[in-house]
């Protein structure tokens, strides 16, 4: 008998669990959700089955390797759920000093409305836990209308396993008074493998703005393979932040799909901190009609061992629109980032105004960062940018600030919050400017004191 | 007030100052004059510690302390002070947040608390008046955008708010029109005092017309080759520096 491959019968590998976890899932949902939904989740599982967990053969993935992160076995559905001290204590940590706004918590992917504080759903707007919402036609028929799930297996997966995740809708010209702070709270005594699935939808002329955080409450690792489709109407505006800051054993890969009707605006806001040991963003905005605005801010800060990674689209579909994306990184100590902006402008798409940027500071000697701005242009009317830099700590205004009395240390600060200045003074609101540039500065003084 | 004694210093191995003595006390102001490439401004950045520059031989002690010894921030905190002669863009940086952490820093060097605000604001306002800097650029980036002037400009009132012992001011004379070298020079008169020294790096005896030196050093082939008063530098003036290349043969 030639090779026998030998199979550890304790633990499946990440593909197989996931697989088992549909077939687990699926026949529970027979029955409860409509035909169009069970066949969209077939497709998905084809489309993971066949794509596999990517490696770095596969060209999204080229510089971000998963193998060391998948060796480790997961449960796939919460083994229970944490006590109210502990979501109320993950509350508190997610708390933005002076940041007045409506909260949506939700717990391992689950809405709990007893920790959130929202108005009446009259004025115009609703949340409901996305459980409650599948079972319509409507959302069936919603569901990937933009995004190819044979280019993303995590987005497939997710698609095939997803079983609640938050739902949103504002009203026609609805504007919502104050931002929503979204808590995501995990905790669980098993490793954790989750698969949340968002949907908002901001109808045409409403405006709204929405803060997303997480919080991991246990020691126990934490896989999020998520998936939020945004649907940004006619005229309408949303402001979309995220912050990306977590524990060693968080594993991040999200996938945020952004279809923009004409006229409509999107702002996007990823600010990526340490201490995630991965994390992979996809960002796709579709500009699905003429004069949309688009304007996607990336921050992020990567320490040793760890991996960011910044995939994103802006897809120019139609005439006049506009799109402006600036990322920054920080690579610290034996960090790696990666950064990769696809821009593409179809044919019909004249008078596109498309511009990107994406600067990289590296902290010291021992960082890595691969930056790979794509830009693809059919249309021959056009006014398109890209640049992209990698560089050290300017030794001469080092020297300046410290001729000055400023130790190197407060100086090595002032440089970064000065590099990060051109994203952060995007934010609009005050409360989250404040928050961000301390969380900046408390990373750069803990990676000063490991130096 | 500064001692500096047979001081040697290169850069990636090879010498450029050889064996300078010079001292400086409090009160005084000395002119360091001399052709390109003479050290002049090697001397400026060997004394604020720029990294690159190797001090092979010699000390320098700034009321009896080691200066070598010190980092650039440590230098500044004992009183030492260099307005460069291309001063940094820093973008990002805003030039009052930039005062206020120098000003601090060196305060809790000196186991001083921090200013408040109402009196950090006092204090700018008082010492930007002094050396007619404008108001707007204090609130811009630091040196971003500036004009060559107006960056030297600000050099002067960071001198006037921090306030050291010894203030070395490279070149500060170079690129600027006669207006702007007449306000920058106002502003170091009003600030000399029987308590601190300057010295001024300077190529052109044009500046020293408007701040009037007590000594006047020469300095050729990294050492001082001759010292003298004032009238000194209108000898140079007139009789260029070739006359003392040929005595230095």
């Amino acid at each position: 008998m030639s090779q026998q491959v030998v199979e550890n019968s304790n633990s499946l590998s990440l593909k197989d669990s996931l697989i088992k976890e549909f077939e687990l899932t699926y026949s529970k949902n027979q029955g409860n959700e409509p035909e169009a939904l069970l066949q969209k989740r077939e497709a998905a599982l084809g489309a993971f089955q066949c794509a596999g967990i990517p490696t770095i053969k596969n060209e999204e993935w080229r510089f971000t390797n998963l193998v060391p992160f998948l060796k480790d076995s997961y449960q796939m559905q919460p083994s229970g759920m944490p006590g109210s001290d502990v979501i109320e204590k993950a509350i508190v940590r997610a708390t933005v000093k002076g940041l007045d706004a409506y909260r949506l918590v939700l717990v391992n992917g689950q809405i709990d409305f007893s920790f959130s504080q929202l108005p009446d759903y009259q004025e115009g707007w609703l949340i409901r836990p996305v459980s409650e919402v599948k079972g319509t036609e409507a959302f069936a028929a919603a569901l990937n209308s933009t995004l190819p799930i044979e280019k993303y297996p995590f987005a497939a997966i997710n698609t095939a396993c997803f079983s609640d995740g938050f739902y949103m809708e504002l009203n026609n010209d609805f504007q919502l008074d104050k931002p929503l702070q979204i808590i995501h709270v995990y905790s669980d005594q098993e490793n954790l493998f989750l698969q949340p699935r968002n949907i908002i939808k901001v109808r045409r002329g409403a405006l709204a703005e929405v803060l997303e955080s997480s919080v991991l409450m246990s020691d126990k690792l934490l896989f999020v393979n998520g998936v939020t489709e945004i649907q940004v109407q006619e005229n309408a505006h949303f402001k979309h932040a995220h912050f990306q800051v977590g524990e060693a054993q968080e594993r991040w890969i999200m996938h945020t799909q952004v279809e923009q009707l004409r006229d409509s605006r999107y702002d996007n806001y990823t600010l990526t901190l340490p201490h995630a040991d991965l994390v992979r963003n996809n960002l796709n905005v579709i500009l699905d009609g003429p004069s949309t605005e688009t304007h996607l801010y990336g921050l992020y800060m990567v320490e040793n061992k760890h991996v960011v990674d910044n995939h994103s689209l802006v897809d120019h579909r139609h005439p006049n629109c506009m799109s402006n994306q600036l990322y920054k990184g920080v690579i610290l100590d034996g960090g790696k980032g990666v950064f990769n902006g696809k821009i593409y402008v179809h044919r019909p798409a004249q008078k596109t105004n498309a511009f990107q940027q994406n600067n990289n500071l590296l902290f010291t000697p021992n960082g890595t960062i691969n930056s790979k701005p794509q830009l693809e242009i059919y249309a021959d009317d056009v006014k398109c940018s890209h640049g992209s830099t990698v560089g050290q700590f300017d030794e001469e205004a080092l020297f300046y600030l410290r001729s000055r009395g400023i130790g190197a240390d407060t100086a090595h600060s002032l440089m970064i919050t000065a590099f990060a200045f051109d994203v952060t003074s995007k934010i609009e609101n005050e409360a989250l400017r404040n928050h961000i540039e301390q969380l900046i500065e408390k990373t750069i003084a803990q990676a000063q004191a490991v130096i | 007030m500064l001692s500096i004694k047979n001081l040697y210093a290169s850069v990636e191995d090879k010498q450029i100052l050889k064996g300078i003595n010079l001292e400086v006390g409090a009160g005084e102001v000395h002119a360091i004059m001399g052709p390109n490439g003479s050290g002049k401004s090697s001397l400026a950045s060997v004394l604020a510690g720029r990294e690159n520059y190797e001090v092979t031989e010699g000390t320098v002690t700034m009321d009896g302390k080691d200066l070598l010894d010190l980092a650039p921030e440590d230098r500044a905190r004992e009183g030492l002070f260099l307005a460069f002669q291309y001063p940094v863009e820093i973008p990002g940086v805003s030039n009052i947040n930039f005062l206020k952490t120098a000003l601090n820093e060196i305060r809790s060097y000196h186991g001083k608390a921090p200013l408040d605000a109402k009196r950090f604001l006092q204090l700018t306002k008082e010492k930007q008046k002094l050396v007619e800097f404008d108001a707007k650029l204090v609130n811009r980036s630091l040196n971003e955008g500036f004009s060559g002037g107006e960056k030297k400009r600000n050099e002067i009132l960071q001198l006037a708010m921090l306030e050291p012992k010894l203030a070395i001011l490279d070149e500060t004379d170079s690129g600027l029109d006669i207006d702007a070298l007449r306000i920058v020079s106002n502003g170091v008169n009003k600030l000399r005092s029987k308590d601190n020294a300057f010295i001024l790096i300077t190529h052109y005896q044009r500046l020293l017309e408007y701040i009037v030196p007590d000594f006047v050093h020469v300095l050729y082939n990294g050492r001082i080759v001759k010292s003298g008063g004032k009238d000194l530098a209108l000898e140079l003036e007139e009789k260029g520096y070739d006359w003392i290349k040929e005595e230095n043969k």
